[in-house]
């Protein structure tokens, strides 16, 4: 991974002291709440239902053992033990004191971390896919480019007051899309030309939250060079032109929707023309610099363990459960990637609690040279294991509750902290979650499903990426109480679409067997191999509309 | 009161800030409202004072540019400190169209932004209290890294 020189070091650190100042200055009276919050934000800090919550960034979602470590010992030393994962690959404390958060930034500079624009309205982290670098399919390795993004967007003087938040994503595969690029205000897809040169297909105004949207190409191949140029020239256009009047109004997406994509792209390449080849014109030092980072580690020849595996498969029916389910494989034969669930039930999904940290980093030293990855779908990723020692892993996984073998199926629920948390959430999202899993527990039946997307928003900011799961659940506010609007259909990946609303919302209790419904409706129609997807797809929602809205008699 | 920072230091302010339909000072440097100086451009060119204009928020550099050479003084007005059009605004004025007179914010902007405004080429601040101008000379330089180009320096990655 990316290892700070003196430079990045020195950022961080003038940052920490730089919100140390202004937090003594605010704790002084010395600044207005509203006119400290765009401070705090743009270094994580939220004031939240019950206390302030803290964001830390996790730059596209790698992490090193020794970084976990100290975000360990930090849940101790600052909060309550435990931190959470979320849906764009960062990290939150829920229960620090505003007074503390100074001394949490050191301790994370010590290990190259930080909370930088991982809130407010400027460019936050940037996300990838979780299994980049490893992946056999990979056009290159997105890890580099999010990094000089990442270099490119930290502190930058123009866009740290744009009309709204702003995300950008990157992929690299051509046949899957785990960084849903299409649903991001840029979405970058690495290609190549005709003569193999490195470039970007570009995305622009995706996006969820109350008005879902695909984003959509202005680009069909920017060369690689020129990423930064093309990003100040969109981020220009978006200041400059997207909506101040209205927070619900102001995203790229909407000045985009509004425009019509063809003139923005007009005022974006207008734009460009003058920064093109200007200075931000990436130079081949500066990438190789980058990339020099991101090499391939000493990986041993090794052959793929088939034999074994099967062995050990026969004898251990769960391991086979949990081989297909949470091992990814690896580009290096001999090699597998594995997901590290945080889905026990009972656990609010993405929830890690100190000694689970530890315990994770732990696995990643003894499986997996030292690094770990943190999934969008709120799981954590050992993406260098030995084939041969993964048996090993899995009982070691097993002893701290990582091993729950449903990655990717339907109890695999990405979540938001919703209103147990959030001081924006209409209603609550861990309970459903929870009782949704409490209802799906027959592993053998959940395999049987197959892959579904699960996705819980507890409200529009939609933050559990409700829209895009292929099935969506939404808290939403009815006269005080807690309803919950299901719809179906949603696709994150390459055939990014957003879900329909099934119809009328539902209490809190009925939502597993609404639930329950719309997968006998699956079974009861699916084609043999058909996923649920695929089957919503071909015979539409109506179906599922009649069962769930169904008198009983 | 010398809630003015110039350059680095603080200074005193010579320019009168001439608001929408207020009356004009008798004499002295006056910053004028955009749309009254362009309603009597030649005039105004063709006066012995020192003539500077102000932006509103929905004015761009774009509507200014025609007169630069004319102008001692831009000022661009932030309505709200979140409002981050100025910012763009200013490195279009510096590094599009060459202005070098002076550029300074007024307006509502917090002292804490003016070096991410220094970055982006304004070199002169009127604060909101003489405190805040305080707290702004502090504040001018919090980072000696610079990842991006700006007006002040050229991308990092040249220089590692």
């Amino acid at each position: 991974m990316y290892l700070y020189d003196s430079f990045d070091q020195k950022v961080v650190d003038e940052r920490v002291a730089q919100f140390r100042e202004q937090t003594e200055r605010y704790l002084d009276g010395k600044i207005a709440d509203d006119e400290f919050l765009p401070l705090r934000l743009q270094n994580g800090l939220y004031i939240q239902r019950h206390a302030p919550m803290l964001r830390i960034a996790i730059p596209y979602g790698l992490l090193s053992s020794r970084q976990l470590y100290r975000l360990a010992d930090l849940t101790e030393q600052y909060d309550k033990g435990y931190a959470h994962f979320t849906t764009r690959q960062n990290v939150q404390f829920n229960w620090p004191a505003l007074e503390d958060v100074p001394d949490i930034l050191a301790g994370l500079a010590e290990v190259q971390m930080h909370a930088i624009q991982t809130s407010g309205n400027c460019i936050r982290n940037t996300t990838t896919d979780q299994f980049a670098g490893v992946l056999r399919d990979e056009i290159a390795d997105p890890r580099p480019w999010c990094e000089l993004i990442r270099q490119w967007s930290t502190l930058h003087p123009e866009f740290a007051f744009l009309p709204r938040k702003f995300k950008i994503a990157v992929n690299a595969s051509p046949d899957s899309d785990r960084a849903a690029v299409r649903f991001h205000d840029i979405g970058l897809e690495l290609v190549r030309d005709e003569a193999g040169d490195i470039g970007f297909s570009v995305f622009v105004g995706g996006g969820l939250g109350r008005t879902p949207l695909v984003g959509q190409n202005v680009r069909d191949y920017l060369p690689a060079r020129h990423l930064l140029t093309y990003l100040d020239a969109i981020l220009r256009v978006y200041n400059l032109n997207g909506r101040r009047d209205n927070k619900f109004k102001a995203r790229i997406k909407i000045l985009v929707k509004a425009l019509g994509v063809d003139a923005f792209r007009d005022r974006v390449e207008a734009e460009w023309a003058h920064l093109k080849d200007g200075p931000g014109t990436l130079t081949e030092a500066e990438i190789e610099r980058v990339g020099k980072h991101f090499i391939d580690p000493d990986y041993a020849e090794l052959s793929d363990a088939d034999a074994v595996l099967a062995e050990q498969k026969d004898a251990h029916p769960g391991f086979g459960r949990w081989l297909e389910r949470n091992v990814t494989g690896h580009k290096k034969p001999g090699y597998a990637a594995v997901t590290l669930s945080l889905k026990k039930v009972g656990y609010a999904p993405g929830d890690c609690t100190s000694s689970q940290m530890r315990a994770a980093a732990q696995l990643a030293d003894a499986f997996s040279l030292g690094g770990l990855r943190v999934s969008h779908e709120q799981n954590l990723i050992l993406a260098d294991v030995r084939q041969d020692q993964l048996f090993e892993l899995w009982e070691a996984a097993k002893q701290h509750g990582f091993a729950t073998p449903t990655i990717g199926t339907l109890t695999d629920v990405i979540c938001c902290p919703g209103g147990d948390y959030c001081a924006l959430a209409n209603a609550k999202s861990i309970p459903i979650a929870e009782a949704i899993q409490a209802q799906f527990d027959d592993l053998d039946y959940l395999f049987d499903l197959g892959d579904i997307d699960l996705n819980i928003s507890g409200c529009m900011n939609a933050c559990g990426h409700h829209h895009i799961g292929n099935i969506g659940i939404l808290g939403v506010d009815k006269k005080g109480e807690e309803f919950y609007q299901v719809s179906l259909g949603g696709d994150s990946g390459l055939n990014a679409r957003v879900g329909k609303i099934l119809g009328p919302s539902f209490k809190a209790d009925e939502v597993p067997a609404v639930v329950d419904k719309v997968i006998q409706v699956y079974v009861d129609h699916r084609r043999p191999d058909e996923a649920f997807i695929d089957t919503v797809d071909r015979i539409g929602i109506e179906p599922f509309k009649e069962r769930v809205y169904a008198k009983s008699h | 009161m010398q809630n003015l920072i110039k350059d680095g230091q603080r200074q005193d302010d010579p320019w009168t800030l001439v608001e929408d339909d207020a009356p004009l000072p008798a004499q002295g440097p006056m910053i004028l409202p955009l749309a009254l100086y362009l309603a009597q451009k030649a005039e105004w060119d063709a006066s012995d004072r020192d003539i500077g204009v102000w932006l509103n928020d929905e004015q761009m550099a774009e509507d200014v540019t025609g007169s630069l050479d004319n102008l001692a003084l831009i000022a661009l007005r932030f309505p709200k400190f979140a409002d981050g059009r100025g910012f763009s605004k200013a490195r279009l004025l510096r590094e599009r169209y060459g202005y070098s007179g002076e550029l300074r914010a007024i307006g509502d902007f917090l002292p804490d932004q003016v070096f991410y405004m220094g970055r982006c080429g304004i070199n002169a601040f009127a604060c909101r209290t003489d405190d805040e101008a305080s707290v702004a000379l502090a504040m001018l330089t919090p980072f000696s890294v610079r990842y991006q180009s700006g007006t002040d320096s050229t991308p990092l990655f040249e220089r590692r």
